[in-house]
């Protein structure tokens, strides 16, 4: 059972992510299974207080990830104190969007349409996301 | 003697979508040389099923003239792409659209004598048949990520350029297949092809014959396998001495069910 206690380790966080991504990535190389570029979905709704050291190194992780087109990014804020700048920092290629209230159901119906697209893409299909659609959970 | 047979079939989501069949294939035997080709065009090219077409159909005939060039390397594997861009070049100027919008992929084998040339850029898959072990000469060029490829157009083709010529004479078939195929023909894990193309190419069946069976097969059975275009070449060395009616049916439309071919064997 979860439960919250005002920590906010991001760095922590998102290198635990990044890890179980490499680790899934492994077992499909090794069982032959195709796969695609992976998505990463970071919100939050305050400031990072775990590691500094370790939110420094996720930052640019996260960040060799994306320029290398390894990983898309998807950072969300949720309510008014979530700290934009550092989910900013993590984002060479997409801006932080800010949730809409609490319109969670929204976002994760846009993601699972959005994944299905890419999951159906063939080479050299250019997959689109659905910008418009995106008005119905996150703002700029 | 090479003897060729070779299909494409429109995918699924193709036909859903009304999009035309953007693999190609093509065969020819002329100045001595044997080729097949096969050309797969990026899905969201507006015309790539012209560039595949292009492609394949130039490439067959430019090593057919130029076949001993390449051998005594004074033409290059670089030279062979530059040409085939140009072709592709032209095609746009008549399409009246960006080189990029006739994207595709190509895959050829060209033989001649007792040698044979190996070309390819993007998925797919090239293997042979030498003695009785199947071979895969060329594997799927897909990067890290499912949809991701090089296409005759890219940046990267020519760094990304498969090519080799080598000696023929222990080799009874090669095949060419698209990544739509590779789904019933091709084990990415093991590496490995489907043991049925070594059925096929050391079929006794006639070459007509045969060719009616891979259509049916594709048709039936292939293509539902995947929602992809799906295509196949192949060259086979051999002296077609007939066919048996009675199991040629059964064998193409049960081309996966490893029961009754071992029945058949």
């Amino acid at each position: 059972m979860l439960s919250a206690c005002g920590n906010t380790p991001m760095g922590e966080g998102v290198r635990l992510a990044l890890d179980l991504l490499d680790e899934r990535k492994q077992e499909y190389k090794d069982k032959g299974v195709d796969y695609y570029q992976p998505w990463l979905v970071l919100m939050s709704d305050g400031q990072p207080n775990g590691n500094a050291d370790m939110l420094e190194d996720s930052i640019q992780r996260t960040r060799d990830l994306v320029e290398n087109k390894k990983l898309s990014l998807f950072p969300i804020g949720i309510g008014a104190s979530a700290d934009m700048d550092t989910l900013a920092r993590f984002s060479p290629k997409r801006p932080p969007l800010r949730l809409n209230g609490l319109n969670f159901k929204e976002f994760f119906e846009w993601l699972s349409k959005s994944v299905s697209k890419v999951s159906q893409s063939r080479p050299g299909d250019k997959v689109e996301l659905d910008i418009d659609a995106i008005k119905a959970w996150g703002e700029a | 003697m090479w003897h060729f047979i070779h299909y494409a079939v429109q995918g699924r989501s193709h036909v859903k979508n009304n999009i035309p069949c953007q693999d190609k294939t093509y065969v020819l035997h002329k100045h001595n040389v044997s080729v097949i080709a096969l050309s797969d065009g990026a899905g969201s090219a507006k015309l790539s099923h012209f560039g595949a077409k292009e492609s394949v159909y130039f490439i067959s005939n430019h090593f057919a003239k130029y076949f001993d060039d390449y051998v005594d390397m004074s033409k290059t594997k670089e030279w062979l792409l530059i040409r085939i861009q140009k072709a592709l070049t032209r095609k746009a100027m008549k399409y009246n659209c960006s080189v990029s919008d006739l994207a595709c992929t190509l895959l050829c084998v060209a033989i001649k004598g007792n040698r044979f040339i190996l070309f390819h850029i993007g998925d797919g898959v090239i293997g042979c048949l030498g003695g009785n072990a199947l071979e895969v000469l060329s594997a799927p060029d897909n990067g890290e990520f499912a949809n991701v490829t090089n296409f005759i157009t890219s940046k990267n083709a020519f760094k990304s350029i498969r090519y080799s010529i080598d000696n023929v004479d222990k080799i009874s078939g090669f095949v060419l297949m698209s990544d739509g195929t590779q789904a019933s023909l091709y084990s990415k894990r093991q590496g490995a092809l489907a043991p049925v193309i070594r059925d096929i190419i050391q079929s006794d069946f006639s070459v007509k014959k045969l060719q009616i069976g891979l259509q049916n097969s594709f048709e039936n059975a292939i293509k539902n396998a995947t929602s992809d275009d799906c295509s196949i070449a192949f060259a086979m060395k051999r002296k077609p001495s007939g066919y048996n009616a009675r199991l040629l049916t059964s064998y193409f439309s049960c081309i996966k069910n490893e029961k009754l071919l071992k029945k058949m064997r």
